[in-house]
């Protein structure tokens, strides 16, 4: 069966089309409101100190203590990243006994950046050596274990372990 | 000279709309500042250290000194399970269970030694986690959250905060 055509139209244009339609902005104004109240509750007054890498499924933990920047070391599921340079396959750095550890790219790095800091004392700045480390939560403790042996032997020694926190606020 | 009234008034039909504008101009400009400064995912740190240095010190100790009796706790972490030992005694191991580690156990294993520990012991805050060398991150995070608190009636107590790791099992 055939409908009737609508006659909406032609109502509508019997005003000549001279007059001027507003934009309804109710809705989209809930919409932001909305958005707002959600942005406003994940808020932080410092903002995002320690941004967590991508690629990275860090292992989850009641520790509540806020991340601090710091340098940053990076062990993946495939590599391991000193502050975004990639300085190691994370199986073969596994595998590296600590004796070819002092002749690998990441320790040869990191004693780059120590005398770099050190450097920089002399303008103010001290060195704190401070590290942080994410590390995937698949990683075997080897490869932990050895990203923590070369920070200490370049004075990174006050090290921490990036967690997602899962303490109540 | 008398003014003519005004026909405003008189031109003006319907009810005046509010003009949301500004509000709207506001409101674009908050929202990619507060998604700037936003946490979505909260990020926590642990903070570790590398296991003391053992043996005597230079020039070992004195005949009048009496060396201070201390813990050291530590966790062995396996592919069997956790191995607790203090003051040179050590404990039953924990099994796994159902293929995974027995967390629940070790934390309250944990707290019944600190209850005999506490105030006894200069080192009653400090723990070793040794681990194998195949064990995943995970499993240390979770034994470290492990070793820290322990949990009853909505109550948190402290345990054991300082950890340090060590690779002592090969």
């Amino acid at each position: 069966m055939a409908f009737a055509p609508s006659k909406g139209k032609k109502h509508g244009g019997e005003g000549g089309g001279g007059g001027r339609m507003d934009l309804n902005m109710t809705s989209l104004i809930d919409m932001f409101t909305c958005l707002l109240a959600f942005l406003l509750k994940s808020f932080s007054a410092e903002g995002a100190l320690v941004t967590p890498s991508s690629g990275l499924e860090l292992p989850k933990s009641v520790a509540s203590e806020r991340a601090k920047p710091g340098l940053t070391v990076e062990i993946g599921k495939n590599e391991v990243v000193v502050e975004g340079v990639t300085v190691a396959t994370t199986e073969e750095f596994a595998k590296t006994d600590f004796q070819n550890l002092l002749k690998s790219p990441m320790y040869l790095d990191l004693d780059r950046r120590h005398k770099s800091a050190l450097a920089m004392e002399q303008y103010g700045t001290k060195f704190e050596g401070e590290v942080i480390i994410q590390g995937d939560k698949d990683v075997p403790f080897s490869a932990l274990y050895k990203v923590m042996f070369i920070c200490a032997r370049n004075d990174y020694g006050k090290m921490r372990l990036i967690v997602v926190s899962t303490a109540e606020s | 000279m008398a003014f003519k009234p005004s026909e405003r008034r008189k031109s003006e039909e319907g009810p005046e709309e509010l003009d949301l504008t500004p509000y709207m101009n506001f409101v674009m400009i908050l929202i990619p500042v507060i998604m700037q400064a936003s946490e979505y995912i909260k990020l926590a740190m642990i903070p570790i250290n590398l296991p003391p240095a053992q043996g005597p010190s230079i020039g070992g100790p004195t005949e009048q000194e009496t060396p201070e009796e201390t813990l050291d706790l530590a966790v062995a972490i396996t592919s069997g399970g956790f191995t607790i030992t203090a003051a040179s005694a050590r404990l039953p191991i924990i099994p796994l269970k159902d293929d995974d580690y027995d967390y629940e156990k070790l934390n309250q294993d944990l707290w019944k030694l600190k209850q005999q520990a506490q105030g006894k012991y200069p080192d009653d805050t400090k723990i070793v986690i040794a681990s194998g060398q195949d064990v995943r991150y995970e499993v240390i995070v979770k034994a470290m959250d492990a070793t820290r608190e322990y949990k009853e009636n909505n109550k948190s107590y402290m345990m054991f905060p300082d950890v340090s790791l060590s690779s002592g099992i090969t």
